[in-house]
């Protein structure tokens, strides 16, 4: 079921398209006149580090789609188990492995 | 530390060989997951793809997909999607200087170009990369392990279209789970200990600030998460040479 025509829905997607793109096409004319060293960039790189967090973090404890029939407390367990081994071990896959198994055999052992 | 006897075709492969691992599967997986929520929202194939190719960022995708499935008008479609993805302009902006991209004299469209395929994993994967390869190096990297995520995420989309019925979604939900940890894994391990603040700051700030701001939560935990690391940080340097002097 749609509510748009084929029209419609194309420059829907043209749009969305230039949602983004005027972001990094901005992206790419900023980057030439910030000075690498300067205190701004180290700035919007913190900025940029935290938002990309709290993107991470909205998926995690507000998901939607498939993940969202998840639980909560699952969710947050498997997350936990994973940074602790990636801050303990420092690999990536054993912490991903770990992260992921507690995960689904909680979802799918555990009632989900 | 940096390897640079490594030549720019060792270079190319080792980021493509980096993709073709956890990064590329999760990414796959979740443009998978996109695909689904937008066929129900009444998107045809070939709309599918081209929004995966051409917006390539996933938070602004699910809110397209989502806004659509409600019937929503294009201006509010424009405005949510330009919102959800405004931190490309600061991930552009801080990859460029991880890849020291103005001193390789690349036209304008070139750099363009090159920024279109910068996504959360390949901006994570660079920064968390940048104690391995020097910039120059990085530069090499960034277009092998790109590509190749952008070749998983098109082939996620594609497979999500014609195989949402096949995928069991007690696999799907294991899968997709992956890619918001793996990126917090890569970005809580960043060299410097300013983005490391920044990262548990703004990460445990949003999904607060979320009950009260929606979708401004994102951008209201970046300011305040970033500004309040770079204040802790500077703030405790200076502290830290008084005691010297």
């Amino acid at each position: 079921m749609t509510f748009y025509s084929l029209t419609e829905g194309w420059a829907a997607v043209a749009l969305a398209f230039l949602g983004t793109f005027i972001w990094r096409f901005l992206g790419v004319l900023l980057a030439e006149r910030i000075t690498s060293d300067g205190p701004l960039i180290k700035w919007i790189n913190a900025v940029a580090y935290s938002m990309v967090a709290g993107v991470m973090m909205l998926i995690l404890v507000f998901p939607g789609g498939v993940l969202g029939t998840t639980q909560l407390d699952h969710r947050l367990l498997g997350f936990t188990v994973g940074m602790v081994l990636i801050l303990v071990t420092k690999r990536l896959w054993i912490a991903i492995i770990g992260a992921m198994g507690t995960f689904a055999i909680f979802v799918n052992f555990i009632g989900g | 530390m940096h390897d640079t006897s490594m030549a720019k075709g060792q270079l190319i492969r080792c980021g493509v060989l980096d993709a073709i691992n956890i990064p590329g599967f999760a990414l796959g997986s979740t443009m998978t997951g996109f695909a689904v929520i937008a066929k129900e929202a009444g998107f045809d194939f070939w709309m599918i793809v081209a929004t995966t190719a051409s917006v390539w960022g996933l938070p602004g995708q699910v809110a397209f997909a989502s806004l659509y499935a409600t019937g929503a008008s294009l201006m509010l479609i424009f405005v949510t999607v330009a919102l959800a993805n405004m931190r490309m302009m600061l991930m552009v902006i801080s990859g460029a200087d991880i890849l020291h991209l103005r001193d390789h004299k690349l036209p304008l469209w070139r750099r363009v170009w090159m920024m279109h395929f910068l996504a959360i994993t390949s901006w994570a994967q660079i920064g968390f990369m940048q104690t391995r390869y020097n910039p120059d190096q990085l530069v090499h990297y960034y277009t092998g392990f790109s590509l190749m995520i952008f070749v998983f995420g098109m082939i996620g989309t594609v497979a999500g279209f014609f195989f949402d019925n096949l995928i069991p979604p007690e696999f799907l939900r294991i899968i997709i789970f992956i890619t918001p940890i793996y990126i917090l894994m890569l970005v809580i391990n960043s060299r410097q200990t300013i983005s490391r603040l920044a990262v548990v700051i703004g990460g445990s700030l949003c999904p607060v600030f979320y009950l009260f701001l929606g979708s401004w939560s994102v951008l209201a935990a970046g300011l305040i998460g970033g500004s309040m690391a770079m204040w802790l940080f500077t703030y405790h340097q200076r502290r830290h040479s008084n005691d010297i002097l």
